[in-house]
């Protein structure tokens, strides 16, 4: 009994040493292996990361490339593949927001004809239309996730194990978007001057461009931009950020916002099951643009009228030309005293040898109303356009015999319709193939008063000294036999909304009035 | 009892001939480890700086800036940027790295490991078409 106690004590003891060493190397394995298992996932995990970071950059660079129509009236601010797309929504609704910024101003003024409205709600709805487009094509979870792939998919992410691959996660919800930067500099400058100042428009600027997402009322409408900061590319943002502006949860009222910002959720599956991740990123087309309306265009028309009067009262009414010429208006016209009259007038004298600049009388007296009308709406085209610029133009063009009407418009070199060199031309001039001359009016004309500035002294000559005369045959009658004209000018403004191109006409309108038979 | 305490030396020296190897080779395993993560995380910021210039050779500079700025710490010997590919149709630029380790424990000439990553980024600083 003893020695068999015995025995089993130094058993006991002899594999006490192997037996801590093998349950060391097992605890020590099994630590390891651990820690191997943990670093794979860990780095498979880092792999995923990245290759979900990698695919919301990849979101927010590819969204820059989904388009939409512009129908009729948005071409002109389309792209070169004649698509709107993120880069030039702004355009877009800036155009919209000058045609009802003019409709408004048209308003407060009283020459707002219906057709006006009408122009305003079409600028608008196509507008609106095309923010639709975007806005549904934006928010297709389908069609980011193939954005995303086609740089996740291409990652690797072998720390997974070999065969693993990455995709989008789409299945549970739909990836949601959001609307960052609020407040922030929209990729569309401005300058205040751009927009009539009764439209009494609220616009808010950030740093000489049109605010993001601060939506702006126009003529009962609303209009908004996205914003871009300049300088920035397409980035990664916080999931803080991201949630607190997102489009679902914080809404901007009265807009259908298109979004700027971008979630994603990629899986990566590997032999031994998968790692999902999220990431976030704002993208920027990185390109900038104005306010305008680029194809547009002021008219100049002149309307010259001779009235024919005998004894007082008018019996004929005649036009002429900007060059002279010889009319007989009064043929055989019986006097009240006996006998009768023929008169005839030479007229379109005050044009010799003119100008355009000088054939508007209000313009050569730096008429600041109708001059501020017609820069202004020149800036809707052009920002950087001024009074010098535009009076420039009118020295340059020479009156062209035969021609009554005269175009301001712009030229475009580069592809994005920006930076036009403003011309003038004759009706019958070389004009740009999208210019269509023939519209609608949507305005009606108000006379603008020849106003000198203040403190100016007297007007200067408004032309090179030239008139009309008139002289009268009497034919069996002696008296009476005093004859005059008079000259009376007057330049009219038609304001128009622009949407179909035209912005604006000055009408210069002469009137010779041509009396025959007086005492 | 001299029996007895030389029979628990063998067994401790046989179980460290066990243990040791494995000890050496999992710091030799970590190395690595630690060595691929500093390699994934400068080809992803030499691809990411790539991504973020217009043009291929600016592109390229700047992701070799990325690499040559590489700040050496034991046991890292040696980084490379080995493949560039700057592809502007698919708006994509891939960057290649490899990074030479010192191995702390070197078994059997097995001095040395080089590790290689590559990364594709979106390239981010081409803007929307005009």
């Amino acid at each position: 009994m003893f020695r068999h106690k015995r025995q089993t004590i130094r058993r006991t003891k002899k594999g006490a040493s192997l037996a801590l060493v093998a349950a060391f190397a097992i605890v020590l394995g099994l630590v390891l292996w651990a820690t191997f298992n943990l670093t794979y996932i860990f780095g498979g995990s880092q792999q995923v990361r990245n290759a979900v970071d990698a695919g919301a950059l990849s979101t927010a660079q590819k969204v820059l490339t989904v388009t939409a129509k512009p129908g009729e009236n948005y071409a002109d601010v389309a792209d070169t593949s004649g698509n709107i797309t993120l880069s030039n929504i702004n355009r877009t609704w800036g155009k919209a927001l000058l045609v009802n910024a003019n409709v408004q101003s048209m308003m407060t003024e009283g020459q707002a004809l219906p057709q006006a409205q009408t122009n305003g709600k079409t600028a608008f709805s196509g507008a609106e239309t095309i923010n639709n487009e975007l806005y549904q094509q934006l928010n297709n979870t389908t069609l980011l996730s193939t954005f995303f792939n086609q740089i996740a998919a291409q990652r690797s992410i072998n720390m997974l194990g070999s065969g693993a691959g990455m995709k989008a996660s789409i299945q549970a919800v739909n990836w949601p978007t959001a609307l960052l930067d609020r407040g922030a500099a929209s990729n569309l400058n401005f300058s205040p001057g751009q927009i009539p100042s009764d439209a009494n428009i609220n616009v808010i600027a950030a740093g000489g461009a049109l605010a993001g997402y601060e939506p702006i009322k126009a003529n009962g409408n609303y209009f908004y931009f996205v914003p871009f900061r300049p300088g920035e590319m397409p980035h990664l943002v916080s999931n803080r950020i991201f949630d607190m502006n997102r489009s679902d949860k914080t809404p901007i009222a009265n807009i259908q916002a298109i979004p700027n910002g971008f979630s994603v959720t990629g899986n990566g599956t590997g032999p031994d099951g998968s790692v999902g991740s999220s990431a976030y990123a704002i993208t920027n087309p990185q390109t900038h643009y104005t306010l305008a309306i680029p194809y547009g265009y002021l008219s100049i028309q002149i309307t010259n009228t001779a009235k024919w009067f005998v004894e007082g009262k008018q019996v004929f009414e005649s036009s002429y030309g900007t060059e002279p010429e010889e009319q007989w208006g009064v043929k055989s016209v019986k006097l009240t005293t006996g006998g009768m009259i023929n008169g005839y007038a030479s007229l379109g004298n005050e044009f010799t040898g003119q100008s355009l600049y000088w054939s508007m009388s209000d313009i050569a007296r730096n008429n600041p109303v109708l001059v501020q009308k017609m820069v202004q709406r020149m800036q809707e085209v052009s920002p950087s356009f001024t009074k010098n610029q535009l009076i420039t133009l009118l020295l340059s063009q020479q009156l062209v015999p035969g021609v009554t009407r005269y175009l301001i418009y712009p030229v475009y070199t580069t592809a994005d319709n920006t930076n036009p060199e403003i011309m003038i031309q004759p009706i019958t001039g070389k004009l740009p193939k999208w210019l269509v001359a023939t519209y609608t009016p949507d305005g009606s004309e108000l006379v603008i008063p020849a106003v000198p500035p203040a403190g100016a002294g007297p007007p200067p000559p408004t032309k090179p000294p030239g008139s009309n005369t008139n002289w009268q045959v009497l034919i069996g009658a002696k008296k009476p036999d005093g004859h005059h004209t008079t000259l009376i000018e007057q330049n009219l403004w038609e304001p128009d909304s622009g949407l179909n191109q035209c912005l604006g006409q000055v009408r210069v309108s002469h009137t010779t009035n041509l009396y025959f038979a007086e005492n | 009892m001299r029996t007895n305490r030389g029979t628990s030396l063998i067994e401790v020296l046989a179980g460290m001939l066990v243990i040791i190897p494995i000890g050496l080779a999992s710091v030799n395993f970590y190395t690595v480890v630690i060595g691929s993560q500093i390699n994934n995380r400068l080809v992803e910021d030499a691809a990411r700086s790539a991504a973020m210039q217009l043009g291929s050779n600016n592109a390229e500079s700047a992701a070799r800036q990325t690499v040559d700025g590489f700040q050496y710490q034991a046991p890292v010997i040696n980084v490379a940027m080995t493949d560039f590919n700057y592809n502007v149709n698919s708006q994509q630029v891939l960057v290649g790295t490899t990074l030479t380790l010192n191995m702390p424990v070197p078994i059997m000439n097995w001095s040395t490991v080089t590790l290689h990553a590559t990364a594709i980024e979106p390239i981010v600083a081409i803007p929307a078409p005009l």
